[in-house]
């Protein structure tokens, strides 16, 4: 094993490092000191952005260049070689689901950090684990061996097993906590259960393709195998028959973790889907066998994710489940045809990558948003807190107006362009009945998210706005999710290279 | 160490058996126990099949790795967990639902099972063959000889495997170590003011 290829690891062990460094300070530092912690954690992910960066422009070199400098992003996976015995892969799809989960990470910090000492959020130990998911994350984005993808997806998983029940005075919060660990715990034994079938018949650990005669007998294994990892890993990305906790733990968990599990936890899942699905199981003969329920799943998903939240009154809860239609959005941009070419997995990897980074924005700023604390101390969790918010907060409801009418799909912001290219993919493979219906559910989506924009410009009569309170550290994050929004929105070509 | 299809004795026959209506038998009684201390006893024994399961499959020292974390390790850790906790929302389940659950649950256990069943009974001879030749390719890329494997099979392959070929995920483990760590800090400090 070529020990000198760990460098390429190094923005995982940038965020490791500022972990410890965390967690380290918070026993040495006294009390009035330890505003410095949340900056540590903020270090170490904006640290992790950087040796990331290097990430990119040494993969820019290897494919020979003439790339924009973010179109290395989109480039698929496969091109750039496999490190550490093929346990790890640093292409431009991990460097983007890495990307993802880092900023991911800095802003749920950013969303914790007016919390003052006492209570569990403002601990050291908190942005300890933060960033020990965040490093998750990053190493599921990149894996490529059956081992290394399941012990990074459980140190995501324990981390924010614990984080989602951090606020313990809360009853909810332990609440999320159990549902997520139990749920969570289930469906890691369906994905080892799967793994070790496909293990038996092929004898291999790692995600390249799986290759078998038609009518060799351990047909029947993988088959077996691939249906019980299928079931593990809608379970993680939340999708419709797999759905139930994600409401609950959504909701009960304290809100930056909420937006660390929506976006981060999320894209690290469907990190894990793109390579298992379009590689591992990429053959046409595999393809041929799980386009049908991937659609079908895609098409559930969308239309009870948005049809439940059209009854919410609760923003986190409707979030929740918006969260669960996004899921379906992005399932759809898996359906490749049979007899694509590479080219082709290629575009869908990129309709993948780009809809992560543009929902992950959004999404983390309206979480941002919503952990906003009134002047009578409740949080902006209910839809009537959100009366009248624009002619106390203006820019802030503005805002808020961007990723509701983002995450809708509206024009000028990039949730538009995120569901443009995964409905083009899906047309262009030939499912034009499942991205018919996604366009249909994604109107209807507009009644609830417009629900949001109405209260705040057109509040109900005898309604009393009331003022917020919120650190800075607050505004930078709704304001830099909300101008991520929009520039992605107006020049999409800024990240995927297009043509 | 022979991979090839071994007939087992008689006696190791009905030790089999045995062995495995024990596994199933206490798994069956960790779900439907009323006192969460039976349960945990059950528990234990549900481990020692476990560990006798791989003694069948040739894999001794997993076996005894088994007896010493799980049986030793664990279980006492749970007992020592229930005998501090307090005890007093035991008695009773849910009624109705409770049914329901175990009805589920079996169900779920019976189509795995018939499934993997019918699964295993397609390639019990492929399978076999092939363990045999990946066995081969292995002890030719590490190195090791035959005469070596022949003395301690399993210690020699595991401990190259995990110090060599799977270090990597070996360390990474770590980390998953400190996060639990962590949290188990978070989860059982008490609440402080200022």
């Amino acid at each position: 094993m070529n020990w000198s290829q760990l460098v390429e690891l190094l923005p995982v062990g940038v965020v490791l490092a500022a972990a410890l460094v965390v967690v380290f300070l918070q026993l040495v530092l006294p009390a009035k000191e330890r505003y410095v912690l949340p900056m540590a954690a903020m270090a170490g992910c904006l640290l992790g952005l950087g040796a990331l960066a290097q990430n990119y422009l040494s993969l820019n070199q290897f494919l020979k260049g003439g790339l924009p400098w973010f179109a290395a992003l989109a480039q698929p996976s496969g091109h750039s070689p496999a490190i550490l015995n093929g346990a790890f892969v640093i292409d431009g799809f991990g460097i983007s689901i890495a990307a993802v989960a880092l900023i991911a990470g800095a802003l749920s910090v950013l969303c914790a950090s007016h919390n003052d000492d006492d209570s569990a959020l403002g601990k050291g130990e908190y942005y300890g684990l933060v960033l020990l998911a965040v490093a998750g994350m990053m190493l599921l984005g990149f894996s490529h061996d059956f081992l290394t993808l399941l012990i990074s997806l459980e140190i995501m998983s324990v981390s924010t097993y614990i984080l989602a029940g951090s606020e313990r005075e809360n009853v909810r919060s332990g609440e999320s906590a159990m549902k997520y660990l139990v749920l969570g715990a289930f469906s890691s034994a369906f994905l080892m259960l799967g793994m070790a079938f496909v293990f038996g018949a092929t004898g291999s650990l790692s995600l390249s393709p799986v290759f078998l005669l038609p009518n060799d007998p351990r047909n029947y294994l993988v088959m077996g195998g691939f249906g019980l990892i299928l079931v593990g890993m809608l379970f993680k990305v939340g999708a419709v028959p797999f759905h139930f906790w994600v409401p609950d733990v959504y909701q009960g968990a304290p809100t930056g973790v909420t937006g660390l599990m929506a976006v981060g936890v999320k894209a690290a899942g469907f990190a894990m889907v793109a390579r298992i699905l379009l590689e591992t199981f990429g053959a046409p003969v595999f393809r041929f066998q799980w386009t049908g329920l991937i659609a079908a799943a895609a098409v559930v998903t969308m239309a009870l994710g948005n049809f439940i939240a059209l009854r919410q009154s609760s923003v986190k809860r409707l979030l929740a489940y918006s969260g669960i239609a996004h899921t379906g959005y992005l399932l759809l941009a898996f359906l490749v045809q049979k007899n694509a070419n590479a080219a082709m997995v290629e575009e869908s990897l990129r309709a993948v990558s780009f809809y992560l980074v543009a929902y992950g924005l959004m999404t983390l700023g309206a979480f941002g948003v919503v952990s906003l604390t009134r002047e009578d101390g409740r949080t902006l969790e209910n839809l009537e807190d959100y009366n009248g918010l624009a002619k106390e907060h203006p820019a802030l409801a503005l805002c808020m107006a961007a990723f509701m009418l983002s995450l809708a799909g509206l024009p000028p912001f990039s949730g538009f362009f995120a569901k443009f290219m995964v409905f083009r993919s899906a047309i262009d493979n030939g499912f034009v009945l499942p991205a018919v219906l996604g366009i249909l559910t994604s109107v209807a989506s507009l009644y609830y998210y417009l629900r949001v924009v109405l209260r705040m410009y057109m509040p109900e009569e005898g309604s009393v706005a009331a003022r917020c309170q919120y650190a800075w550290t607050s505004n930078l994050l709704i304001y830099a999710s909300g101008l991520g929004s929009v520039l992605l929105g107006v020049a999409p070509h800024l990240m995927m290279g297009m043509k | 160490m022979e991979y090839s299809v071994q007939i087992m004795s008689p006696a190791a026959h009905i030790l089999f058996w045995f062995v495995m209506v024990m596994t199933v038998a206490s798994a069956a009684l960790v779900v439907v126990a009323k006192k969460i201390l039976h349960a945990a006893f059950a528990l234990s024994i549900c481990f020692l099949g476990v560990s006798g399961i791989y003694v069948f499959l040739h894999a001794d020292f997993l076996a005894a790795v088994q007896l010493i974390v799980y049986v030793g390790g664990i279980i006492v850790l749970i007992m020592f967990a229930i005998m501090f906790s307090s005890h007093t929302q035991e008695a009773g389940g849910e009624g109705g639902r409770h049914y329901l659950a175990l009805g589920a649950g079996a169900a779920t256990a019976l189509i795995v099972f018939t499934s993997v069943l019918m699964m295993v009974g397609k390639l019990n001879q492929p399978l076999a063959e092939q363990n045999n030749r990946a066995y081969e390719a292995y002890q030719h890329t590490v190195g090791i000889t035959a005469a070596d494997l022949a003395a301690e099979p399993q210690r020699l392959g595991l401990g190259h495997m995990l110090m060599g070929e799977y270090l990597l995920p070996f360390e990474v483990a770590s980390i998953l170590v400190l996060a639990a760590l962590l949290g188990a800090v978070v989860i059982v400090r008490k609440e402080t003011k200022g």
